[in-house]
């Protein structure tokens, strides 16, 4: 089911594509161009093709693992967009994980305390958390801590002056690996913000569905019984509580994930960090025809896949869960 | 078991994170540092958009250009803040036979950074390279300066000879009397043919010039480093050890990258920051002397826009002052002309249309539009040096409009269809304007008004028989006072026709940190960085 | 954002049991739901707004003074005043109508488009429903804001355009929801009754099966207003919403982005105001969830 999804997907993307006015060659050659460049450079850019003609030579470039050349820059793009759909990920999954981290514990603990000042408190940001604008949020954090206060750097993933040689594009991996902790902080101090205002939502989404989740498997017969056997309340929520509460949790996360990696595109273009939304933002605005297919396949191919791994995941949870 | 697996996973992967949390609070409290601790003095630059090529003869925006800047040089320039004609590559030069012929001697003991010699033969491979590109696309900046390539009817060139190893002699079929403003364009730097004939195609990604920095890296999107050039011509120069351009699409995340110290320099400025900056001590501003004309068209082939006395009206609806004091951030004079006064031939004795809403009613009156009319008006989805903020400046004429009963619905299309629909002559009335890349009038009227460029760069359709005879003529003069003296006709017609509203000449801003010093701020927009340095 | 949550939430989510007088009986367990009333009661004031905006409103929204630019609030302007001289507290007052209009109707029009499609999808099933469901799962697979952004790019940015476009990507949770509706009520005995006494597709779908969809769509609509207006700013603030001078409020944040520092009551308002409305559907969402469903209550 995945490969015709994504075949379908090539097809929906490239029609919307020829449906959105303006020539790239325009916008390449600016204000100034003439038209006989016009013409010239749609036509060297084979823009002036009918449209089954281009999207063949599209498709025949995927399956022979060519996935295009830029019309802006001239460059292949798998040369180019690496580094920027690592840099989403990476903002991705710190994001995330500060979500889990807060989001999973507030909402255990919530429900275990169900209706206690902490369970208001937890559950009212919760609910300011998912209704913010996230771009607002990320605005004025980074008015405040790094405007007013000075604690954090505004705009990017490193110190442009001294960047971080990279080996895997992630650059906390590659900084460790590289022993280099000033570094590390440097990009650990870079991340904060916009893994803080990209995390918000994920994070009152889990805390939600956690607490929800848990209340109910807290109801249930054998949390009584662990309970009246005499073990540790701790014990029996995280353990046995959490571990029966995970299946919606998951799935939240790995939706979380994906929308994350998609919705980047505000948090990127507030601190300036060189994403992938951000990389495919530019793109559209500049009509690059090439770095908006492939850029939105490889951002679903990679929906599809956490999808995947999740509905994997279940089946390892649960065992009556069996994955078709 | 399996289970247990997962949820230790979990923790671990919880534990981590928290650990990261940890470490980045603790970290928290140094202030977040600003200066290379290699020691090295770097200078970043920032900017909205990355470079399409860093070979300055494919492009034909500012953004590439300005990083050749550095990378590359060209045989003449212009003066620091103005647009006459100073030496680079070539130290003199000499104009013969009625401007036909021009010799340069170039300077001696200049070396490429690949290290091979710059010379007579290199500047004719340069240009031998251009003259046989054959494709509009590939050199397009050449193409319409010299109209066309080697072969074709109404290509300019005639040719390009090495009388000896440092004397270049260029041969032209019609005087040009911009020849030499043309040559001072970026896009006719001169690069390394040893380099050229290496990379081939990948030339546009591995400049190699006689400039003051040396290319080192390029980060799309996102950055290009350069490092100086230790066997410069120029002694004691650069100053700097490395130059960054980076990009950072956003005008306000830039401004706070400059205010934390993680750039030097932006250009961009939103005028309503102007201020702010203004007022910090830390930060400065510098402001290029005008070689724009930000406008507001008329499209004349539209109703009611054919009728001349509508448009006169609608030119005496606008407080220019008050919009340039609100929406420019006073960085910018009131237009009354379609040239800057800064550009030859400028026409002073033109009376501005004064801001007079009885006037304009009574105008709109005599044209048959007693109670007004309603209109699009268009404005430019982008920020440019000319409009750096259209969205709000359509706001205010839109109001300024509506005082003489003229009812305006802002419209916005994305850029591409923007400049396409205008061109097309699809708007009512859109904004837009220029920069003049030679500070030349011509560059200016014939291109935006003139009626052989109606359907491409002429946007409002005007077209006078008068003014296409006079910008016709001007283009054979060589004489400088004749010429100015037919620009200054055209301008005076113009003004009566009222193809547009002149708004403004912006004095484009760019902000950088307070002990910055030696930047040149160049009308034409270029960003110099051979004598950058920090007090 | 959340919607794909609420569909999968809505898949585990037990039928809801239909008894006498169901709405009288939801009423009853609304009500009991304090934080879903105060949710109502946040919506409702904002209609209110909404609809007597010109009486409320000190000045006109197009109103420029501009002697009176940047005015920190005071007792004339109670929010202060932005770069034109506009009074910011009249500009958010219309701007409601403009994000309960785009948040209601853009909702309405997936909905509208999903049912349709969803219920053909349940309904003939066969190929059709591999073509339309495989078509949810490709816009599902778009990252939303970028699919929004290159549709209000085709269409030209307006605010009309965002919100087709906001409506287009939420399309799949509501077809996705109604499908899974019908194929659970096309096993009903009942419908197979009805089919049996020759009853018409057409009479069978709006008679049984659209009345049995109605709770989990009522829910998600709600909860999916709040996800539009939120997406509605979005693209206002990326310029690709409504058209100036419309006070819309993501377009009012990011035309005073530049003035954080300067003025930063141009930014905090606007950005409260989302999030009141926003929460507002949010909180009347969840109780209407868990009014229509017995399980949830707690």
């Amino acid at each position: 089911m995945v490969i015709p999804v994504l075949i379908g997907m090539t097809l929906i993307v490239f029609f919307i594509l020829r449906l959105i006015p303006g020539n790239p060659a325009q916008l390449i050659l600016g204000q100034r161009a003439t038209k006989e460049s016009l013409e010239a450079l749609t036509s060297q850019l084979g823009l002036d093709q009918p449209w089954y003609i281009q999207y063949f030579s599209y498709m025949k470039g995927l399956f022979t693992g060519d996935i295009g050349t830029s019309i802006r820059t001239g460059a292949p793009i798998s040369q180019e967009i690496w580094p920027f759909f690592i840099a989403t990920i990476e903002l991705s999954v710190v994001a995330l994980l500060i979500a889990i981290v807060i989001g999973m514990n507030a909402g255990v603990i919530s429900a275990w305390f169900q209706n206690s000042w902490f369970d208001y408190t937890a559950m009212v940001i919760a609910l300011v958390g998912i209704s913010m604008p996230i771009f607002w949020l990320g605005l004025m954090d980074q008015w405040f801590f790094s405007i007013d206060l000075g604690w954090l750097p505004s705009t990017g993933r490193e110190n442009v002056r001294d960047p971080v040689t990279p080996i895997t594009n992630f650059y906390l991996i590659d900084t460790l690996i590289q022993g280099d902790f000033s570094q590390l902080n440097v990009v650990v101090k870079h991340l904060i913000l916009p893994a803080c205002a990209l995390g918000t939502i994920s994070m009152a989404i889990i805390a939600r569905i956690t607490r929800s989740s848990m209340l109910e498997v807290m109801r249930s017969d054998y949390i009584r019984t662990a309970q009246a056997k005499g073990m540790r309340m701790f014990w029996v929520v995280y353990k046995h509580g959490l571990k029966n509460a995970l299946i919606p949790v998951l799935t939240v996360i790995g939706m979380q994930m994906g929308i994350l990696l998609g919705g980047a595109v505000l948090t990127e273009t507030i601190f300036g960090w060189p994403g992938i939304g951000r990389y495919i933002y530019e793109a559209i605005n500049f009509r690059d025809y090439p770095v908006i297919q492939t850029g939105i396949l490889i951002v679903a191919a990679f929906f599809v896949l956490i999808n995947l791994v999740v509905d994997l995941l279940y089946a390892a949870i649960d065992p009556r869960i069996k994955y078709h | 078991m399996k289970t247990n697996r997962l949820l230790f996973m979990l923790l671990g992967a919880f534990l981590l994170s928290m650990a990261l949390v940890g470490c980045s609070k603790s970290g928290q409290d140094d202030q977040v540092d600003s200066t290379a601790k290699a020691g090295k003095k770097s200078f970043v630059f920032a900017r909205g958009g990355d470079s399409v090529s860093l070979d300055p003869s494919e492009v034909t925006d500012s953004e590439s250009e300005n990083v050749s800047q550095s990378i590359l040089e060209t045989l003449v320039t212009f003066d620091e803040g103005k647009t006459t004609i100073a030496p680079l590559l070539a130290t003199e030069w000499e104009e013969a036979d009625n401007g036909l012929t021009y010799t340069f001697k170039l300077r001696e003991g200049v070396k490429f950074q690949d290290g091979t010699d710059f010379n007579a033969e290199a500047v004719v491979y340069n240009f031998e390279r251009w003259m046989n590109g054959k494709d509009a696309a590939k050199f397009p900046v050449y193409a319409s300066a010299f109209r066309g390539f080697k072969g074709d009817e109404t290509h300019n060139l005639q040719a390009v000879e090495a009388v000896d190893a440092n004397t270049v002699k260029f041969t032209l079929k019609h005087v040009m009397p911009t020849f030499l403003k043309t040559l001072a364009l970026t896009p006719f730097s001169i690069s390394s043919p040893a380099a050229i004939d290496k990379y081939g195609e990948d030339y546009s990604g591995h400049p190699v010039g006689t400039g003051p920095f040396a290319f080192e890296e390029w980060k799309r999107n996102d950055r290009i480093v350069l490092n100086k050039n230790k066997e410069y011509w120029l002694e004691g120069y650069p100053k700097l050890d490395q130059v960054i351009f980076r990009t950072i699409g956003d005008n306000t995340a830039r401004l706070n990258a400059l205010m934390s110290g993680e750039i030097d320099m932006m250009d961009g400025v939103d005028p309503g920051n102007i201020q702010q900056i203004e007022a910090d001590k830390n930060l400065q501003i510098l402001s290029r002397p005008s070689l724009n004309i930000g406008y507001l068209g008329l499209t004349v082939t539209r109703k009611p826009f054919d009728n001349k006395l509508v448009r006169q009206a609608l030119n005496y609806a606008i407080d220019k002052d008050e919009m340039i004091k609100a929406f420019f951030g006073g960085q910018a004079v009131a237009a009354k002309n379609p040239i800057p006064p800064a550009v030859e031939g400028y026409n002073d004795d033109v009376d501005a249309y004064p801001y007079d809403v009885k006037k304009a009613k009574e105008l709109l009156a005599e044209a048959g539009y007693p109670n007004g009319f309603s209109m699009e008006l268009w404005a430019m989805p982008v920020s440019r040096p000319y409009m750096p903020d259209a969205n709000k400046v359509s706001v205010f004429l839109q109001s300024s409009f509506a005082k003489i009963g003229v009812k305006a619905k802002i419209v916005t299309y994305e850029w591409a269809t923007y400049l396409e629909k205008t061109k097309a002559g699809e708007a009512d009335s859109f904004l837009l304007g220029w920069t003049g890349a030679n500070g030349d009038a011509d560059d200016f009227i014939y291109s935006l008004w003139h009626k052989d460029n109606i359907g491409s760069l002429n946007s409002t359709q005007y077209s006078n028989d008068e003014v296409n005879e006079l910008l016709t003529e001007a283009r054979s003069v060589t004489d400088e006072g004749k010429r100015n003296e037919l620009y200054q006709q055209v301008q005076e017609i113009m003004h009566d026709d009222a193809p547009i509203i002149p708004l403004v000449h912006t004095t484009p801003v760019l902000a950088a940190r307070g002990d910055l010093i030696g930047f040149d701020p160049h009308p034409t927009g270029r960003v110099i960085t051979t004598k950058i340095d920090f007090k | 954002m959340q919607e794909i949550l609420n569909t999968q939430q809505f898949q585990q989510v037990k039928e809801v049991q239909e008894v006498h007088s169901p709405w009288l009986d939801l009423w009853r367990r609304f009500r009991k739901n304090k934080l879903a009333v105060v949710g109502l009661g946040i919506i409702s004031f904002f209609v209110i707004v909404a609809i007597i905006a010109p009486l409320l409103a000190p000045e006109g929204i197009n109103e420029q003074k501009l002697a009176d630019r940047l005015q920190s609030p005071s007792a004339d302007h109670w929010l202060g005043t932005d770069d034109f001289g506009r009074d910011i507290l009249s500009r958010i007052l219309y701007g409601t109508r403009i994000s309960l209009w785009i948040g209601t109707f853009s909702v309405l029009g997936s909905i509208i488009v999903g049912s349709i499609l969803g219920i053909v999808a349940g309904y003939y099933g066969r190929w059709v429903d591999t073509i339309i469901s495989r078509l949810f799962d490709i816009l599902l697979a778009f990252p939303s804001i970028l699919l929004a952004i290159a549709i209000v790019t085709i269409l030209g940015p307006s605010l009309s355009n965002a919100l087709i476009a906001i409506a287009i990507i939420n399309i799949p949770s509501f077809g996705r929801l109604i499908r899974s509706k019908v194929l659970s009520v096309k096993q009903e005995e009942y419908i197979m009754a009805a089919k049996s006494i020759g009853m018409g597709d057409f009479r069978i779908l709006f008679h049984h099966v659209l009345p049995n969809s109605m709770a989990p769509v009522i829910v998600q609509g709600t909860l999916a207003i709040a996800t539009s207006i939120l997406e509605a700013a979005a693209l206002g603030f990326l310029g690709l919403g409504a058209e100036a001078p419309n006070p819309e409020w993501g377009k009012m944040l990011s035309d005073s982005r530049q003035f954080i520092t300067q003025a930063p009551w141009t930014m905090v308002s606007p950005g409260i105001a989302i999030m009141l409305v926003v929460i507002g559907f949010n909180l009347l969402g969840d109780g209407l969830r868990d009014a229509l469903d017995p399980r949830m209550k707690h």
